[in-house]
């Protein structure tokens, strides 16, 4: 007994080192990001690793110059709250009622939403059907689009069948119906997956700036655009770029790589703010006999 | 006004419909088949609603037309919004902008100025989603004119200007380059039937010859202590010429390997040949012409296609400026760092001084800029001349505007959209689009615009900007910065160019310079030691026909694919075989021949033309 | 007489179940339509010469020209598919691995040291792949790189390395660093489906004497499945599209040959050079591919499991 005990500590250490031998390789590159937002351009160049060199805040000054950012950060908190609440009640809702075996022909209309992953039409008509029905401009572009998604419902759905049916089958026995099942049974026991969905399409939201830069146009868009969108016009510059705008590009200031670091930073620091707050939901387990009881 | 209020009410209903649902008493009555039937034929609608409108734009279009004819004032009495989408700085949000340039404009023209700001990188799918939904600005950039324009055209979305231009573009009309740039957008490759559709900005030239936008650029203060060694072709000595810095100074101040050359091939196709396509025609008097897929070249001399093609010729400007990075390679004067890293990694490194040898020009400023920070410096980047051959394109010469804008045939205001493209277009506004208003950077002595020692000193950033107006329009503006003014004589951008900007930048290294070539001046040296020193390219191609853009397509894939691994080869034998494979890989599945006879046929067809532009290019002198 | 009365009444209890849950359902389904199938219109794209701001119905009617193009350089074509079914299956492979990962931090017993792990492994994913291919280039690929220096160091080179630009491993370099990047984002749907497992079953699995493995194999295991066959499912029928901007930005001259796949190819062809009609044909090429891998896949797991999961 006592030896296998000890195997398995042996083991244990194992799984711990080798754990937190993969976390640092993934922790490291943020302290990396972190370091040389505040190094001078000529110090990344040669590679700065440990600790800021040549310190400057040049980065985060420039960050601050950009127009327009207090607004923007407001836009992009407001999307992330309420495209997040939006597409968590949407999809979870659908998977409960897709998982509800009296839905008739419930394979079709479950295979009509999965469909929806695959089927891409082009962004012209994708942009046509959204200037149609008077999205332009309009801050609900940012969280319609997104309120029901084929992945999420999959992954609810997948989740809501796991719990033993006799749960909802004796509640149904108590006269409680579709809506009351619904936030009474599934909505608690499904806290977990839940949780998952909220990071998913909070980062997915906080992080998004197409649909800014596609359906945010001209002047009636003052206001409107999120954080996101105006740190990518500043990055973009060096991304993606062609032989005439370059040759153009005399006198036009490039951004440096400490500006890119610097803008990174800053948008990862929110969702390490509240991501810990979620797992607590993902991780800790749910006793199921406490619910039956 | 009908369509956005349908549309309107049907984002309403979507969201009440939503909202009713997550309050759980949806009580719609039609069934899962329905759903689809309904957004068939919202999408139908939809379909109607676009033709529609464009029907609306046709009609629109004929209406102001007429209304031309009987408006008379050229001053405006009704103050009117403009939605201009241009390549302007992003120092403020889109919208109005509050710097004094933009109240200039706005108060001249009695409009307001509602700008946006784009790129090249994702203007072109945005254009086009609104093209298709017929809801453009009333100024705005094409990223892609040859492309763009026919699409426009097919569209009917865009506004002939021709009938426009004696009542709105007088200054345009009366200067001699802006002719030149109508005459050239009206020719057949520019426009389909003699109309003028496109709208050409930033004529003229980018520089006054000392930082050529491509140009062979070295470090002359090494060059010079290497004893000036022997430089009389390009392809052999030049390596050695490298060596020989590198040799002097093996190390940069702080401890970096220097070498000879670097590039950004990290950056992949296109872009991360940049250097094959511009490292070594202009230099020759060449131009490498992007749209055939570089299978022909264009003289820039006499405007003449050349007879061979480029891209099977082994010894044609591509394939020599793809040895020369080889064998760079192979004596270890390559960065090898060149393979993957990108154009902003270069261009610190540029900046640091780990290379001795440099194409691009407006990098070579930047990095010149950062040399200058030192006390007493000498490390310096200079162009030189010609080597071993008798003609450059030194002396850029955009006659067409290096930039294109259309008016939409939507606008409701094409006057005053008119108006708006000549006010920008004139020399004086280009100086005031690169220094700001006059007597705050720059005042008028003698008759001749004349920085201030300030403006000398300050960095050209953001916030300047926003306070000064001083390079917000520098792209939407009618001249390049190196541009003369022939009022005064004096070039565009007084901070670069102008005497008191040069004196303060002549150093010990660009005396040298000069003295080595025993002239007063660098443009001088320039002129004395090249016979054609000036671009005369006045070929232009519009979309190819048929099949050809899509084999041009192919061949640029293929060839951006292959192309670095010739660069990588590691000896002589080992490079020609993998040139040798791509040419005739190129030749047997690309099209290559076909799409450089299409190309050369199409450019001798435009002899006339050329002729026409040269001489009226000729009389600007 | 009551036994049957009663029935009747169930029955019509439970159709009017079926009408409302259908109701409820029809905003939503209203929305996915409003968003992914009203704008299916745009298919018609590619069967004609297509210019946008111009109507379909005036455009000319080509047919299958542009999927015929999509053939026609067979070569070019062959390329990008070998790259992306390659990339994929190796993608594929990796996809056991987040499982894996929920399955070694659920038996940590510190749970600090556990919420420390998974946070930290998450942050990859939210770094930017612009960023990325910044970190990679500095951290290991450029000529004085960390990785480099390092290794020179110790010995063990004395060239420098650039794994960026190894053709060789290039397909593995990218596996690679798209599992680093996604591994601990991903675990949280094991995660919590490990949190799901009723913990009674461990309880009465301790009572039983099993250890530790016995109960991960027995227990936590066969819990995870549905999740990972779903998973599973949705990464076969994806295999042609293995995202975009990874290679986009991490691919350069010397790896083009290898990092070429269908993303880049068709925003390359299409969308780059304004071909709207051939980007549109790629696209729904991929679609189609895309439901038949679907279905097969879905067949297949009926099949072999004796379950459908779609």
């Amino acid at each position: 007994m006592n030896k296998k005990k000890n195997k398995f500590s042996i083991a244990n250490i194992i799984n711990i080192l080798i754990l937190g031998a993969f976390t640092f390789i993934c922790v490291y590159p943020l302290w990396y990001i972190f370091i040389n937002s505040f190094s001078s351009p000529q110090a990344i160049n040669r590679g700065v690793y440990f600790v800021p060199q040549e310190f400057t805040l040049e980065a985060y000054k420039q960050m601050i110059d950009i127009p327009g950012l207090t607004s923007s950060i407001g836009i992009a908190f407001a999307r992330t709250i309420i495209g997040t609440l939006l597409t968590l009640i949407c999809c979870s809702f659908t998977a409960y009622l897709l998982s509800d075996r009296d839905l008739p022909k419930r394979k079709l209309i479950y295979r009509f939403f999965i469909l929806t992953m695959y089927i891409n039409a082009g962004f012209i008509p994708y942009y046509l059907t959204i200037s149609a029905i008077g999205l332009k401009n309009n801050f609900l572009v940012y969280v319609l689009p997104a309120a029901v998604q084929a992945y999420f419902i999959i992954l609810i759905k997948t989740y809501i069948e796991s719990i033993p049916a006799e749960l909802v089958e004796s509640a149904e026995m108590d006269g409680a119906g579709l809506i009351k099942i619904y936030y009474r049974i599934i909505l608690p026991l499904s806290k977990p997956i839940l949780a998952c969905i909220v990071v998913f399409a909070a980062v997915n939201q906080w992080n998004a700036w197409a649909d800014d830069m596609y359906f945010m146009q001209g002047r009636k868009a003052n206001g409107l655009h999120c954080l996101q969108y105006l740190l990518y016009t500043k990055l973009q510059s060096n991304v993606v770029n062609s032989t005439a705008g370059a040759a153009a590009g005399a006198n036009m200031a490039v951004s440096s790589n400490s500006l890119r670091m610097a803008m990174s930073f800053v948008t990862v620091i929110p969702i390490l703010c509240v991501y810990p707050y979620m797992q607590r939901f993902f991780t800790k387990g749910i006793m199921l006999g406490a619910v039956k009881g | 006004m009908k369509k956005r209020l349908v549309s309107k009410l049907l984002a309403l209903t979507l969201a009440v419909s939503m909202l009713g649902s997550l309050a759980a008493c949806g009580n719609s009555s039609s069934s899962g088949g329905d759903t689809t039937d309904k957004s068939q034929e919202s999408a139908a609608k939809e379909e109607d609603a676009g033709s529609a409108s464009e029907a609306d734009a046709g009609a629109g279009e004929e209406e102001t037309d007429t209304g031309t004819d009987t408006a008379a004032a050229p001053a405006f009495e009704e103050r009117v919004a403009l939605d201009v989408v241009a390549f302007v700085s992003d120092g403020e949000a889109d919208g109005l902008r509050t710097d004094p340039v933009s109240k200039y404009i706005e108060d001249s023209l009695n409009i307001d100025l509602y700008l946006t700001h784009v790129t090249e990188a994702d203007w072109p799918t945005q254009l086009s989603a609104m093209m298709a939904d017929n809801d453009l600005p009333d100024i705005f950039m094409l990223s892609d004119p040859t492309k763009q324009l026919p699409m426009l055209l097919e569209a009917n979305s865009v506004l002939n200007l021709s009938p426009y231009l004696e009542q709105y573009a007088p200054n345009t009309t009366s200067d001699p380059a802006g002719e030149l740039m109508i005459a050239a957008n009206t020719t057949t490759a520019n426009s389909p039937d003699g109309n003028l559709y496109l709208w050409g900005m930033c004529k003229g030239s980018w520089d006054d010859g000392t930082i050529p936008t491509c140009g062979h650029y070295v470090r002359w203060d090494l060059y010079k202590e290497a004893g000036y060694p022997k430089l009389e072709n390009f392809d052999e000595d030049m390596l050695d010429v490298m060596q020989a810095m590198v040799d002097l100074e093996p190390e940069t101040a702080d401890g970096q390997k220097t070498y000879g050359i670097g590039s950004w091939f990290g950056n992949g196709q296109d872009w991360g040949e940049w250097f094959f396509i511009y490292g070594m025609a202009p230099q020759e008097g060449a131009s490498l012409i992007e749209t055939t897929g570089l299978t022909l070249a264009i003289s820039t001399v006499d405007s003449t296609p050349i007879n061979s093609n480029q891209l099977t010729d082994p010894d044609g400007y591509f394939w020599r400026a793809v040895k020369f990075m080889n064998k760079a390679n192979q004596r270890g004067l390559l960065d090898p760092d060149s393979f993957t890293q990108q154009s902003d990694v270069y261009e610190e490194n540029l900046k640091a001084g780990k290379y001795m040898f440099n194409y691009p020009g407006w990098m070579t400023s930047n990095a010149n800029a950062e040399f200058n920070k030192t006390e007493g410096n000498l490390k310096t980047f200079i162009s030189i001349p010609a080597v071993g051959v008798d003609s450059e394109d030194r002396f850029g010469n955009m006659y067409r505007g290096e930039r294109q804008y259309v008016v939409s045939a939507a606008t409701e205001n094409p006057e005053r959209c008119v108006a708006l493209l000549d006010f920008v277009s004139t020399h004086d506004f280009s100086r005031i689009a690169w220094n700001g208003l006059e007597g705050n950077f720059w005042n008028v002595e003698d008759g001749k615009a004349v920085p201030t020692d300030e403006y000398l000193t300050v960095t050209k950033d953001n916030a300047l900007g926003v306070e000064t107006g001083v390079n917000v329009y520098h792209h939407f503006c009618g001249y390049g910065n190196g541009t003369i003014d022939p009022e005064d004589g004096v070039a565009i951008d007084l901070y670069q160019f102008s005497q008191k900007a040069l004196d303060t930048k002549m150093n010990d290294t660009v005396k040298d310079f000069c003295e080595h070539y025993g002239q007063a001046s660098q443009a001088d040296v320039y002129r004395a030691e090249t016979k054609n020193t000036t671009a005369m390219n006045f070929i232009s191609f519009g979309e190819p026909e048929g099949d050809m853009s899509s084999y041009v397509n192919e061949l640029k894939a293929y060839r951006g694919k292959n192309v670095f691994n010739c660069v990588a080869a590691k000896t002589d034998e080992e490079f020609e075989a993998a040139r040798d494979k791509m040419i005739e890989e190129m030749k047997a599945n690309y099209h290559v021949d076909e799409i450089f006879e299409y190309f050369y046929n199409e450019a001798l067809a435009q002899a006339d033309t050329v002729e026409q532009l040269a001489a009226m290019q000729n009389a600007i002198k | 007489m009551t036994g049957t009365a009663g029935k009747r009444k169930e029955l019509t209890g439970r159709q009017k179940k079926k009408i409302k849950l259908i109701l409820l359902l029809l905003p939503f389904m209203l929305l996915i339509s409003v968003f992914s199938y009203a704008p299916l219109f745009g298919w018609s794209y590619a069967f004609v010469e297509f210019s946008p701001g111009k109507s379909v119905f005036d455009s000319d009617f080509v047919g299958l020209k542009y999927f015929q193009r999509i053939f026609s350089n067979s070569k070019d074509f062959m390329l990008v598919m070998r790259n992306t079914l390659s990339i994929s299956f190796l993608n594929i492979c990796c996809s056991v691995l987040p499982a894996m990962f929920a399955i070694a931090i659920s038996q940590l017993r510190n749970k600090r040291y556990a919420k420390i792990i998974q946070t930290g492994t998450s942050i990859p994913n939210f770094i930017s792949w612009v960023l990325v291919y910044s970190i990679v280039f500095m951290l290991l690929s450029s000529e004085d790189s960390a990785l480099n220096i390092i290794l020179k160091g110790l010995g063990v080179i004395t060239e420098s390395v650039n794994p960026l630009g190894n053709v060789k491993h290039a397909w593995a370099m990218q596996v690679a660093i798209g599992a680093w990047k996604t591994l601990g984002y991903n675990a949280i749907i094991y995660l919590s489906a490990i949190s799901s497992i009723d913990q009674e079953l461990y309880q009465a699995a301790e009572v039983d004497g099993a250890n530790t493995w016995q109960k991960i194999l027995h227990i936590t295991v066969p819990g995870l499945l549905s999740t990972f066959f779903v998973l599973l499912l949705l990464a076969i029928s994806n295999m042609l599209s293995n995202g975009f901007e990874q290679f986009w930005l991490l691919g350069n001259g010397m790896t083009w040959d290898k990092l070429e796949v269908f993303d880049t190819y068709v925003y390359r062809m299409g969308i780059k050079n304004m071909e709207y009609s051939l980007a549109t044909a790629m696209g729904m090429f991929k679609s189609i591919v895309s439901i038949l891998l679907l279905t097969f896949a879905n067949w297949a797991s009926k099949k072999l499991r004796g379950d459908s999961i779609f």
